[in-house]
């Protein structure tokens, strides 16, 4: 895996996903062959984080925080940002045996991005949470491919992968059968103000005339920049949507 | 380490899972040592069987406290499950603590006994080496090697027979030899010493085995 690559193990059930996961992060060793492993930060996210403790989902961050090097305070600032971050700021103080599952799962998110990791590992992480957990993850998990991450994961439903991953490996019965690169686009749908040459835009890879106005295709991370253009010319933006293109 | 070492120390500490050990050490000795007027090794005898079983049920309960996907990310997070294990036998270690000098000092306070210097070595050194030899055997009886915990405390209970009763399968039968017999306490002071080394060794064998058993059930 490269730096800054957001790669989806995708496969039926058995097909081996988990444990290429586990083989990744160190937890289990190969049978035969070898796992080199450069990064030296690696956070792990398990398929599902069941805990019957009685620390409180902020005190378990913070003693992580502690664990990954940072004071304290950093650690309780960061704990209470992760948490606000995924909408768990409610459930901050309430013992992690009594959390549901979706916020288990928030919990289990927040640990790994503690610090910026190297190395990001999760298994199905979209399990169990909530639509603006789903969104505010994506956001998340591209973020820290930004960062320089390279980030690992399962998942079953395609248009998650598809939006997401910019690498996608098939398992079957623990053999490789495809491996796809993907780039992940942005269409925006706009009604036109004063004029631009958009055909000139750095980003813009597609323009497309219609009735309503133009729908520009530009890669996902970039289209910011022609957002801002288009409404500091007085463009009105009609949709955003993200695309994928093989 | 520090900070591992402190959030399993709270984990521990909230979970209240140290309390029936403790509590039935606690019982074990007002039963068997209050009021004792006999010599002071032969309570401490009994200590050591006390101590061996519940050090035993202390370290499977400490062990097994932290849940299994909490536990991988710790792993992960520390980057070596023996490091993890290393730490976690250390936060036994400190629970353990307490109860050894419980184990020292109660039979002192409640019994009648002529008390030397000689008294307090054999009685730290054999009960050192009872709950080091228990924590061993706690180990090998955890979670982490043996998953059903009905079948972990079946082989926690013959484990524990087995060296009460043999005697080259670990220092526990011969501490309890050298308690009982006539001799001055000065005098067997320096074999229980060295029965409790042999105990650490046996611990230190006990976590590397854990540790590799551990690895392959993942």
């Amino acid at each position: 895996m490269k730096a800054g690559e957001l790669l989806a193990l995708i496969g039926a059930n058995g097909s081996g996903k988990s444990t290429v996961l586990k083989l990744m992060v160190g937890l289990s060793r190969p049978s035969t062959g070898t796992v080199q492993r450069t990064a030296r930060v690696v956070s792990y996210v398990p398929d599902v984080f069941a805990s019957h403790d009685r620390l409180s989902a902020s005190s378990y961050l913070r003693h992580l925080g502690r664990i990954r090097g940072l004071s304290t305070q950093a650690a309780r600032a960061r704990a209470t940002e992760l948490l606000d971050l995924l909408a768990l700021s409610g459930g901050a103080d309430t013992p992690m045996r009594k959390l549901s599952k979706g916020n288990a799962q928030k919990v289990a998110l927040a640990q790994a991005l503690l610090t910026p990791p190297r190395l990001l590992v999760l298994d199905e992480p979209w399990s169990g949470l909530d639509a603006t957990a789903h969104a505010t993850l994506r956001e998340l998990l591209t973020e820290t491919a930004e960062q320089g991450a390279a980030v690992a994961f399962t998942e079953h439903a395609a248009e998650v992968v598809r939006s997401t991953a910019t690498r996608v490996c098939e398992l079957e019965r623990g053999v490789l059968t495809t491996w796809t690169q993907q780039l992940s686009l942005t269409e925006i749908s706009l009604v036109p103000g004063t004029h631009i040459d958009w055909s000139r835009h750095p980003d813009v890879l597609e323009v497309r005339r219609h009735d309503a106005g133009l729908t520009l295709t530009l890669p996902t991370g970039s289209h910011d920049a022609a957002l801002l253009t288009a409404l500091n010319h007085g463009w009105s933006v009609t949709t955003v949507r993200q695309v994928t293109a093989e | 380490m520090t900070a591992l070492y402190r959030y399993l120390m709270t984990s521990v500490l909230l979970s209240q899972r140290y309390l029936p050990p403790t509590l039935i050490f606690l019982a074990a000795m007002a039963v068997g040592t209050t009021s004792d007027n006999g010599p002071l090794q032969s309570s401490y005898a009994f200590c050591v069987l006390a101590m061996l079983v519940c050090t035993t049920w202390l370290t499977v309960s400490i062990v097994n406290h932290e849940d299994h996907t909490q536990r991988q990310i710790t792993v992960v997070m520390m980057g070596s499950s023996l490091r993890v294990l290393a730490v976690t036998v250390a936060v036994v270690v400190t629970w353990c603590l307490p109860l050894l000098v419980i184990g020292l000092v109660y039979p002192i306070v409640t019994g009648k006994h002529e008390i030397t210097p000689g008294d307090l070595a054999v009685g730290a050194a054999a009960q050192l080496g009872a709950a080091l030899v228990g924590m061993a055997i706690g180990l090998l009886c955890s979670r982490l090697v043996i998953r059903r915990i009905g079948i972990a405390m079946l082989t926690a209970a013959a484990a524990i027979l087995v060296v009460l009763l043999l005697r080259w399968v670990s220092p526990i039968r011969q501490i309890m030899t050298v308690l009982s017999n006539d001799k001055p306490a000065g005098t067997n002071a320096g074999p229980l010493t060295l029965l409790a080394v042999l105990s650490g060794a046996i611990l230190l064998a006990a976590v590397v085995v854990t540790g590799s058993i551990a690895d392959r059930k993942e």
